[in-house]
C-alpha cells in the first residue's frame, strides 16, 4: 500500500474558515500593513507614477498571503522537493542565458505572461525545504549532519550569485544560520562554519564575484585608502609598484584606465554619500510631505526602490524614522511571538525562517542606507518599489501565519530541546 | 532552548535596529548642529541643503530672415555679502584712486572717439558740451568715493590694532579656516597635525577676468568698477546696525560682454550673479516694445499663485527680481512666454573629505522660447526711414502688408510724441472712398449712373461740396480715378450710415484692433460731433454723411486699418487680417472670402489702377508708381489751419505688381501745410517701399 494511506490526511482546504480569520494574526499583519501604507507614501512623493502599481501589487500580495494561510502548511510541505527542484531548474534556466537583463544582472524568467524573480522564490523554498528537512531530525546536532541542510541552501545560493544577485544570495546565510541554531545546532560547530567560510572568502572572491560586485564591498571596507588610490592621488606608499617611472612614461591607455579607475570609485562612494545626505536633509522633524528636496530626481539613485527609506527619513525627519524602525520592530515582535506560540517543528522552522529573512533584509537594507553597510542591491521588504519583492515578503508572512494557523492535531513529541 | 534562542534572536534584531536609529539620530540630529560661521563644521551643513534657483533666458525675438530684433546682452549683477567678504579684497585708498584714475583715462579716450564720429559741427559742440558735463559729475562722484574709503574702510572692515586675516588650507585635506597668523592648532577636519598653506588673496582682478570675457572695455575698466561698487554698498549699507548681514546687489552688466555658465559663482563674499540687459534694434522698437527691471507691482502680479489657473508659472520673488519684464508691445504681451521658467535646485555638501557641494537639480530651467516676427529688416528699416522724412519733420507712418495673408512686412513710425503713428487714429481722406464705393456698389447703385459735380456745388438735398476740379456728370470709375469729391459725398448721403458702417466693417474697419500683440487701437469711429450729427430720427445728417463719405472729420482710421482695406480689395475679396508673429500664419486657402468685395474688386482695382496710369487719375503725376507697376489711392484730409494755411493729412496707399498684387504699402505723412504739399508727398515714397518689397 502507497505510504499515503497511513499518514494522517489533512483537508486541502479548512472546514471552518474561522480558522483563517483567525490566522490573520494583527500583531504581524498591523505592522506589515503599516509599513507598506508608509512605504506607499514615500513612494507617491518620489515617483508618484508608480503609486497605483505598487498598490496593485500590494492587493495581489494580500491575496497571496491569504491564499497561503488557507492550504495547511504540512500540505504544502509535502509538495516542497518539487517545488524546490523547480526553483533550482528555473535559476539554472536564467543563469543559462533565457532571463531578461537589468543593472548588469540576469534576474527574470519569462514562462509564458508570467515574469518572475526565481531568486525571490528561491528565499522561500529555502525557507520551506529546510523546515521540512530538518523537522524530525536530530543528527543536525553533528557536524556531519550539518552537510545536507549546507547544501540545500549553498546549491541555490551559488547559482543566484552567478545571476548576479549577491545582495539575495547573502540573505539565505543568515535563515541557515539561524534556521539550524534554533532546530538545536551546536552552537561551536556553526562557528566553525563561519570562521572556515571567512577563510575561503578570498578564494571565492577571485572566483564567484563580479567585478562590480567587488568594487562595491571593496568601496564600502577601504573608504578613504581606497580612493585615494584609485584616484591616483594617494600616498606614494599606496600606489602599487612599478609606477614610480614618473608621470611622462604612463601610457596613454595608462592613463584612461586610471580615469575610468577613479570614476568608478566615485559612483561606488556615491550612492551612500548621497543617501546619507538625505537622510541627514530630514533633521529632528523633517521637511514634511512631500516636500524633501531630494525627492523625484535622480539625486539619490533607485530612491523608489532600495533606497526609500531616505525619502521616509527626508521628510519626516528622526521622528518619523523612529516610528520605522518600530514598525519593523513591532513587525518582528509578532513574528517571533508566532515563532514561539507554535508546537510542531516545522511550524517553528517556517516561522523561525520568516523571521531570520524578513528581519535581516531589513536591518541589511536599512544598515546601507544610512552607511552603515555596503550596497548590495537589496529591498525594503513591505517599503520597496517591486512586485517580486512585495509578493515574496506577503508569502513569506503568509507562511508563518499557516504556521499558527493550522496546529497539529496530535504531537507528543516536544520539538528542539 | 529554543525558546532561549528565539529570544536571543529577536534581542539581536532590536539591537541592531537600535544601532541603525542611533545612526540616524546622529545624521539627522547631532551633525546638522550650528551653521559653519557659528563655530559649527562643514559636516552641518550637509544636513541643510540650501535653495538656489537658475535663471531663464529671456526668449529673444528675431526678423523673418532670423536677424534678432530683441536680443539679451549678457552681464552680471554683482552680490555683495559683507558678512562673508575676505578683507583684503577692498582696496586700499590708493589703489582705489590708481583705478579710478585709469577707468577716467578710458573714458576721455572713449568720449574723444565718439566726438570724431560726429559730422556736423553743431553735433560735435552738443556732444562735448554734454560729456564735459558728465565727466566733471563722475569726478565730484568719484573723489567722494575715496573720502568714503579713506573714511570707511579701517573703522568698519577690520580694527585698526588687529592684522588683517589670512585664509589658510590644510595641506591633508583641504579645510579652509580664516585666522590672523599662522593656524597653531590641529586641523580640525582630520585632526591632523598643524600643517596650514596660506591661500593667496582673492583679487578682483579675477573675479574680473571671469566676469569680463572680453569685452570692449579693457579690464581695468571692470575691475574700478567692482570696487567702487564695494565701497558705494560700504557707504549705503553703513546706516544699517546689521550691515554686515546685508546683501548688496549691483549692476556690473554693462561691462561684461559675453554669456558663459557662470550660475552661483562665491568669489570671497563677492558673488557674480548673470543679469542680463536687453537691446532692441531701434528701427524694430515699434514692435518689439522694451523691457525694464521688475517694480514692486511686478513682483506682486508674478508671484500672484492666480498665475497657475492661467496656465502660468507662478514665480519666486526671488526669481522675478533678476529678471527683465516686457515694457511694451510684443515684450509686453508675450512676457509670460518669454520669460521662461526657472530652474530649481538645493546645494547640498559632500559628508565626506570635504569635497565641497555639489547642486541637485530638482527642477530643470525652461528658457523663454524664440519668437519670429514677419517683419523683414530692410523693408523695415526703409519704413522707418521713410517714416521720418515727412517734408515738414512732422510725424509719419508708413506700413506693408504681404497681400496673400496679411503678414505685416514693415511698419514705421517716426513724431515727436513718442506715439506710433501707424496704429494712432487719423483722418484717412480720400482714401476712405474705397468704403463708400463699396457702399454704393453693394447699395445696388449701378457704376454707370453719374452725379453732376461743379467744382463748388450744393446738391439738391443741401449737401455742400468743394471738388479739385470740375468733373461735370461723372461715374464711379471715374470718380476714384479722379478722386471726385462731389461724386462722393452725394453717395455717401444717398447710401446712409448703415450701408457705410457695413462696407466699413467688411473692409477691416472695425472697433477691435488689428493685430492685438501689438495694442493697436481700435480706429474706426464715427464720432457723434454734436446733437445735430444724429437727426431727430437718430439717423446720421445728410452733410456729416457726405463727409464720411469722402472719409473727412467723422471718421477716423489707422494706417494700418487702411492698408489692410487695400490690400483685402488686392487679395480679390479675401479677408487678409495683419498679423506680425510667424506661428500666426494662417493657411491662405482657409481665409475667408466675403463675397461682395470678391464681387467688386475687380471694378475697384480696375479704378485703382486708372488712379496711377490714367492721365486724368490724381498719382499720374507720380512716375515712380507707374515704374514698379502699382495700383492705389490718393488721400487728404483736411485737418487743422494754422493762420491762413490749411493742414492736410497726406496719405497714399497702393499694392503692386497691378495684375497679380503681392504686397501692399501705405505712407502718411501728417499735418503738412496744403499749399505746399499735396497728396503727391506720400506718393514717390509708397513707391519706394513696393520697390524694395519686391525685391526679394
Ligand atoms: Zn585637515
Ligand atoms: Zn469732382
Amino acid at each position: 500500500m502507497s505510504s499515503q494511506a497511513v499518514r494522517p490526511s489533512f483537508p486541502a482546504v479548512p472546514q471552518r474558515w474561522s480558522h483563517v480569520i483567525r490566522a490573520l494574526d494583527p500583531r504581524v499583519l498591523g505592522p506589515a500593513l503599516l509599513l507598506t501604507i508608509v512605504g506607499l507614501l514615500a513612494l507617491w512623493s518620489d515617483r508618484p507614477a508608480v503609486v497605483f502599481s505598487q498598490t496593485k501589487w500590494l492587493v495581489v500580495g494580500l491575496a497571496v498571503c491569504v491564499g497561503t494561510v488557507i492550504v495547511p502548511y504540512r500540505r504544502l510541505l509535502q509538495l516542497i522537493y518539487p517545488f524546490y527542484a523547480f526553483v533550482l531548474l528555473s535559476l539554472v534556466l536564467v543563469i543559462a542565458g533565457l532571463g531578461r537583463e537589468s543593472h548588469h544582472a540576469t534576474r527574470w524568467l519569462q514562462i509564458g505572461p508570467i515574469g518572475f524573480q526565481p531568486s525571490e522564490l528561491a528565499k522561500v523554498a529555502v525557507i520551506a525545504v529546510l523546515a521540512k528537512y530538518i523537522r524530525f531530525r536530530r543528527d543536525h546536532k553533528t557536524v556531519r549532519g550539518l552537510v545536507v541542510p549546507f547544501l540545500l541552501v549553498l546549491v541555490p545560493l551559488a547559482l543566484i550569485v552567478k545571476q548576479p544577485d549577491l545582495g539575495t544570495a547573502l540573505m539565505l546565510v543568515p535563515v541557515l544560520f539561524v534556521m539550524l541554531w534554533a532546530a538545536g545546532a551546536q552552537t561551536r560547530h556553526l562557528v566553525a562554519v563561519v570562521v572556515l567560510g571567512l577563510a575561503s572568502l578570498p578564494l571565492l572572491w577571485t572566483l564567484a564575484l563580479e567585478p562590480y560586485q567587488k568594487g562595491r564591498v571593496r568601496a564600502f571596507t577601504a573608504p578613504l585608502v581606497e580612493v585615494l588610490h584609485e584616484t591616483g592621488e594617494g600616498l606614494g606608499i599606496l600606489d602599487p609598484p612599478g609606477k614610480e617611472a614618473g608621470p611622462g612614461a604612463e601610457s596613454r591607455a595608462a592613463t584612461l584606465l586610471k580615469e575610468e579607475r577613479a570614476r568608478n570609485a566615485r559612483d561606488r562612494r556615491f550612492h551612500v554619500e548621497r543617501s546619507t545626505i538625505a537622510v541627514a536633509a530630514g533633521g529632528m522633524f523633517g521637511l514634511g510631505f512631500r516636500n524633501g528636496v531630494m525627492n523625484g530626481t535622480d539625486a539619490v539613485p533607485e530612491s523608489w526602490t532600495d533606497f526609500v527609506f531616505t525619502v521616509h527619513a527626508e521628510e519626516w525627519g528622526f521622528v518619523g524614522v523612529v516610528v520605522l524602525l518600530g514598525l519593523e520592530g513591532l513587525l518582528l515582535l509578532g513574528l517571533a511571538l508566532t515563532a514561539n506560540e507554535v508546537r510542531e517543528p516545522a511550524a517553528k522552522l517556517l516561522a523561525v525562517g520568516a523571521l531570520t529573512l524578513l528581519g535581516t533584509q531589513a536591518c541589511v537594507n536599512l544598515a546601507m542606507t544610512v552607511g552603515l553597510a555596503p550596497v548590495t542591491g537589496l529591498p525594503l521588504p513591505f517599503l520597496s518599489y517591486g512586485g517580486s519583492s512585495m509578493l515574496s515578503s506577503w508569502l513569506i508572512l503568509g507562511m508563518a501565519l499557516n504556521a499558527r494557523a493550522h496546529k497539529p492535531l496530535v504531537f507528543a513529541e516536544r520539538a528542539f530541546d | 532552548m529554543y525558546e532561549i534562542r528565539l529570544r536571543r534572536l529577536y534581542i539581536a534584531f532590536c539591537v541592531i535596529l537600535c544601532v541603525i536609529g542611533a545612526r540616524a539620530f546622529a545624521l539627522q540630529v547631532l551633525e546638522v548642529g550650528p551653521p559653519e560661521d557659528e563655530g559649527g563644521s562643514w559636516k552641518s551643513r550637509a544636513g541643510r541643503p540650501q535653495p538656489f534657483s537658475v535663471h531663464p533666458r529671456r526668449g529673444e525675438i528675431f526678423y523673418a530672415d532670423g536677424t534678432p530684433m530683441a536680443w539679451n546682452v549678457p552681464g552680471y549683477g554683482l552680490e555683495i555679502e559683507w558678512d562673508a567678504i575676505d578683507d583684503r579684497i577692498v582696496p586700499t585708498v590708493a589703489e582705489f584712486r590708481a583705478s579710478i584714475a585709469r577707468r577716467a583715462r578710458y573714458e576721455a579716450e572713449r568720449d574723444a572717439a565718439r566726438l570724431a564720429e560726429q559730422r556736423t559741427d553743431r553735433a560735435r559742440t552738443n556732444l562735448k558740451t554734454q560729456q564735459d558735463a558728465r565727466r566733471a559729475e563722475l569726478a565730484a562722484w568719484r573723489a567722494e568715493r575715496v573720502d568714503d574709503l579713506g573714511r570707511l574702510w579701517p573703522v568698519q572692515i577690520v580694527r585698526k590694532d588687529k592684522p588683517l586675516a589670512t585664509r589658510w588650507e590644510c595641506t591633508i585635506c583641504a579645510t579652509q579656516v580664516k585666522r590672523r597668523g599662522v593656524p597653531d592648532a590641529d586641523c580640525r577636519e582630520c585632526g591632523a597635525l598643524p600643517s596650514f598653506e596660506e591661500l593667496p588673496p582673492p583679487s578682483i582682478r579675477d573675479l574680473a577676468m571671469l566676469v569680463w570675457a572680453g569685452g570692449d572695455a579693457p579690464i581695468e575698466v571692470l575691475i574700478a568698477r567692482i570696487q567702487e561698487a564695494l565701497v558705494l554698498s560700504m557707504r549705503r549699507l553703513e546706516r544699517h546696525p546689521d550691515w554686515k548681514s546685508h546683501a548688496f546687489l549691483v549692476d556690473i552688466s554693462a561691462i561684461a560682454s559675453e554669456t558663459i555658465e557662470l550660475r552661483h559663482e562665491e568669489f570671497g563674499g563677492l558673488t557674480p550673479m548673470p543679469r542680463s540687459s536687453r537691446r532692441v534694434d531701434p528701427d524694430a522698437r515699434q514692435i518689439a516694445g522694451g523691457t525694464r527691471f521688475p517694480s514692486a507691482d511686478d513682483v506682486r502680479r508674478l508671484t500672484d499663485p492666480a498665475r497657475r489657473d492661467a496656465g502660468w508659472h507662478v514665480f519666486d520673488e526671488r526669481d522675478v527680481l533678476p529678471s527683465l519684464v516686457g515694457n511694451s508691445l510684443l515684450e509686453a504681451v508675450l512676457d509670460d512666454e518669454l520669460r521662461g521658467v526657472p530652474g530649481e535646485g538645493n546645494y547640498v555638501y559632500r559628508r565626506e573629505r570635504n569635497f565641497g557641494r555639489e547642486a541637485i537639480i530638482t527642477r530643470e530651467v525652461a528658457d523663454g522660447p524664440d519668437l519670429h516676427t514677419t517683419i523683414r529688416p530692410e523693408l523695415q528699416r526703409l519704413a522707418m526711414r521713410l517714416a521720418a522724412s515727412s517734408p515738414t519733420g512732422g510725424a509719419g507712418a508708413a506700413v506693408v502688408l504681404d497681400v496673400r495673408d496679411g503678414a505685416l512686412l514693415a511698419m514705421g513710425s517716426a513724431s515727436r510724441d513718442g506715439m506710433n503713428h501707424a496704429r494712432t487714429r487719423i483722418a484717412p481722406g480720400s482714401v476712405y472712398k474705397l468704403v463708400t464705393a463699396i457702399a454704393v456698389l453693394d447699395s445696388g447703385i449701378a457704376p454707370a449712373e453719374t452725379v453732376d459735380c461743379r467744382k463748388k456745388g450744393r446738391f439738391p438735398n443741401g449737401v455742400r461740396y468743394t471738388c479739385a476740379h470740375e468733373h461735370g456728370d461723372v461715374g464711379l470709375h471715374d470718380a476714384f480715378v479722379g478722386s471726385c469729391n462731389g461724386y462722393f459725398a452725394q453717395r455717401g448721403a444717398t447710401v446712409g450710415a448703415q450701408a457705410l458702417t457695413a462696407a466699413a466693417i467688411r473692409l477691416g474697419f472695425d472697433t477691435r484692433p488689428l493685430v492685438p500683440a501689438l495694442g493697436e487701437f481700435a480706429a474706426w469711429e464715427p464720432k457723434s460731433r454734436s446733437k445735430h450729427v444724429l437727426g431727430r430720427d437718430g439717423k446720421l445728417w445728410a452733410p456729416d454723411l457726405a463727409l464720411m463719405g469722402i472719409g473727412q472729420s467723422t471718421v477716423l482710421a489707422s494706417a494700418v486699418q487702411v492698408a489692410t482695406a487695400y490690400a483685402r480689395i488686392a487679395a480679390d475679396g479675401r479677408l487678409v487680417t495683419p498679423f506680425v508673429l510667424q506661428r500666426d500664419r494662417p493657411l491662405v486657402a482657409a481665409i475667408p472670402i466675403d463675397p461682395v468685395l470678391a464681387r467688386w474688386a475687380p471694378l475697384i482695382r480696375e479704378a485703382a489702377r486708372g488712379v496711377v496710369a490714367y492721365p486724368e487719375g490724381s498719382a499720374f503725376k507720380i512716375r515712380e508708381l507707374r515704374d514698379v507697376g502699382a495700383a492705389g489711392k490718393t488721400g487728404t484730409a483736411e485737418v487743422g489751419r494754422v493762420r491762413n494755411e490749411f493742414l492736410n493729412n497726406a496719405l497714399f496707399v497702393g499694392y503692386a505688381p497691378h495684375d497679380t498684387p503681392r504686397y501692399c504699402a501705405i505712407v502718411v505723412y501728417e499735418r503738412l501745410p496744403s499749399g505746399r504739399y499735396g497728396a503727391g508727398a506720400a506718393g514717390p515714397q509708397v513707391a519706394k517701399l513696393l520697390a524694395e518689397a519686391m525685391r526679394e
